[in-house]
């Protein structure tokens, strides 16, 4: 009985070193194939989507060994990533592209077929791409996905079709974003893909929508917002929001906003407020600007982080 | 004999099971690493990311710190803890290459170190995120817990012994931080290449330092372990040594099959086990070894 036992376990492990043997082989053999063929393709097609662009010809430029295994994938993942890195690329020529070689239906066939972060992965690219309506409700049923990859990046894909109706489908993405979604959709404002205002999130009833609004006048620096904004420090709706805020203010270095940043400081915790402050030496604010608005047992902390930044010269 | 062969073989099922799950996990870190490494400018070009701050202890090299400065995430600062008296030729290269010049310095009330004898930052812009400290050595966990509290980032990587980071290994770190809610994460680290762990700020200041108690005192639920190397070591390694113990282990395994066919089964096992293990550890260790091939020589730009 024993004897059987340890024949079925040694059989086991011989599988088991195959596999770990095939994989380093085939992942040898992907790298090698992946310089020697996939590369120079990339950077062939690639260069033929700049020229299309560029002389911006009504017909669809030719790919040579389009019809080889993978190459309808290389140049999928060239155009998605060319307009995911790119602002200002025009949409017809793009939706051009998709259309003439369908690529979208690529990585949907992809996305389907895959699962977890590999969907998620097909799901970004197809993000980069101009999309018909259709696609949206093709990838409905990832926003229900166990996988929080997998439903952020089919909001991604829903807003690519539906631009206009940006600020209803971040609603129902109930979670708070998390600064890499949120990363993410300040880089499709970048480009402009994303039609939406910071005063429309502010205002929406959403906690989620009203930090990420906080979070579009923090990285453009929208003076404009700072009135909403003492408002929000003022009466926030949450603690998180009221945080938010207060980053927001600082980042915005306004010069009226003493009496709404002590109220800011009094309602946050000790640890909060102590994160806050090495923020702010990092962003220079100076010493005297803070004394107003710390108690006399906090001012010490703030001071030493900044007069460590700084260098005592005496002048006799 | 046969409670000794039942056991061993339990012991061996609980290694194979493990390196199973193990190889899992690795495949899944894989896929997610693609799609981090795809989005990476995203997060370093974003305010929105978390800030991280190195702290570069213990024999500290010139080229260690320049691989350290070389990492294009922009909330990222490092902190060098050298003994100015024990290595001044170290000491006095860095402040001229980086051009320091001593700052105000006060104890910090957070985690008060005694034996600081001076702070320095740089007057580069180009290297404003590097801090320097001159300070008495004592022990490692004194050295941290002194750049702990002059650091102003939300996390903490310790750095010890010469250890380089991989390409890419902060923006992915942050990455892998910010795909969680904020404060979520209070430790993330990395048992591959060269073990690391970055701690939360606030838990390492609630801890009262580098203590030994400190991931003791992290919940399980607060930690995020990841299946791929963040440092590599450079010294200690040579190419003869590698190749004659690859060699010494798949002697092994044809012995171990050699045995099988004589009806030795309990040996045969064991010395196929031994095997698997080190093909699964190779896999792990393959990208650290390539990278250290693409960056070792690194200059200063």
């Amino acid at each position: 009985m024993m004897q059987l036992a340890y024949l079925i376990y040694i059989y086991a492990i011989l599988i088991l070193i195959l596999l770990v043997v095939a994989r380093a082989v085939w992942c040898g053999l992907l790298a090698r194939h992946r310089a020697q063929w996939i590369e120079p393709m990339r950077m062939k097609y690639l260069h033929i989507v700049m020229s299309a662009f560029v002389t911006g010809k009504e017909e669809p430029p030719h790919f040579p060994l389009l019809h080889r295994y993978g190459a309808r994938q290389v140049l999928a993942e060239v155009v998605s990533r060319l307009s995911l890195s790119t602002a200002g690329l025009d949409p017809d020529s793009l939706r051009h592209f998709v259309k003439t070689y369908r690529l979208d239906e690529l990585f949907l066939r992809r996305a389907r077929r895959t699962r977890g972060e590999e969907r998620a992965f097909c799901l970004l690219q197809l993000a980069g791409l101009p999309l018909d309506v259709s696609v949206a409700k093709r990838v409905a049923s990832y926003r229900e996905s166990s996988n929080r990859s997998v439903r952020f990046y089919a909001l991604l894909v829903q807003l690519a079709c539906h631009p206009t109706a940006a600020l209803s489908l971040m609603a129902t993405f109930r979670e708070p974003f998390t600064p890499f979604e949120r990363s993410e959709l300040i880089a499709l404002l970048r480009r402009g893909a994303l039609p939406i205002t910071y005063d429309a999130l502010l205002a929406a009833p959403e906690h989620h929508l009203k930090c990420f609004g906080l979070a579009i006048v923090r990285e453009f620096g929208i003076e404009e917002a700072q009135t909403r904004i003492l408002r929000l420090v003022a009466n926030p709706p949450t603690a998180e929001v009221g945080i938010e805020a207060m980053y927001t203010l600082c980042a915005l270095r306004g010069s009226s906003m003493g009496r709404a940043m002590k109220l800011g400081f009094s309602r946050m915790t000790a640890e909060d407020r102590k994160t806050l402050l090495r923020h702010m030496v990092n962003e220079g604010y100076a010493t005297h600007l803070l004394e107003r608005w710390l108690d006399r047992e906090e001012r010490p902390y703030f001071e030493t982080l900044v007069h460590s930044y700084k260098r005592t010269i005496v002048c006799s | 004999m046969f409670v000794i062969e039942g056991v061993l073989l339990l012991a061996l099922c609980a290694v194979t099971a493990y390196l199973i799950i193990l190889g899992l996990r690795m495949m899944r870190g894989e896929h997610r690493g693609r799609l981090l490494t795809l989005r990476r400018g995203v997060l370093c070009d974003s305010r929105a990311g978390v800030g991280i701050s190195v702290l570069c202890v213990g024999n500290c090299t010139l080229e260690q710190i320049s691989n350290l400065l070389d990492v294009e995430y922009a909330r990222y600062e490092v902190l060098v803890v050298i003994d100015a008296q024990r290595w001044p030729v170290l000491f006095r290269t860095l402040a001229v290459t980086y051009a320091m010049i001593r700052v105000d310095f006060q104890r910090s009330a957070e985690l008060p170190v005694a034996g600081v004898r001076g702070l320095y930052r740089s007057r580069s812009r180009r290297f404003r995120r590097l801090v320097l400290m001159d300070r008495a050595t004592t022990t490692l966990a004194d050295d941290l817990d002194a750049a702990a509290g002059v650091a102003v980032y939300d996390y903490l990587l310790p750095v010890e012994n010469s250890h380089h980071l991989m390409i890419g290994a902060i923006e992915r770190l942050a990455a892998e931080i910010s795909v969680f809610p904020e404060g979520q994460i209070k430790e993330v680290r990395s048992r591959f290449g060269a073990p690391v762990t970055a701690f939360a700020r606030r838990e390492v200041m609630a801890a009262g330092g580098f203590t030994a108690d400190l991931q003791r005192e992290i919940p399980a639920v607060a930690c995020h372990t990841l299946y791929i190397p963040l440092l590599r070591q450079l010294s200690g390694e040579s190419v003869v040594f590698r190749r004659l113990f690859t060699g010494a282990v798949w002697l092994m395994g044809g012995v171990g099959l050699l045995v099988l066919f004589h009806g030795k089964l309990m040996v045969s096992a064991l010395l196929l086990t031994v095997v698997l293990v080190w093909c699964v550890l190779a896999l792990i260790q393959i990208p650290a070894v390539d990278r250290k091939k693409s960056t070792r020589n690194f200059t200063i730009s």
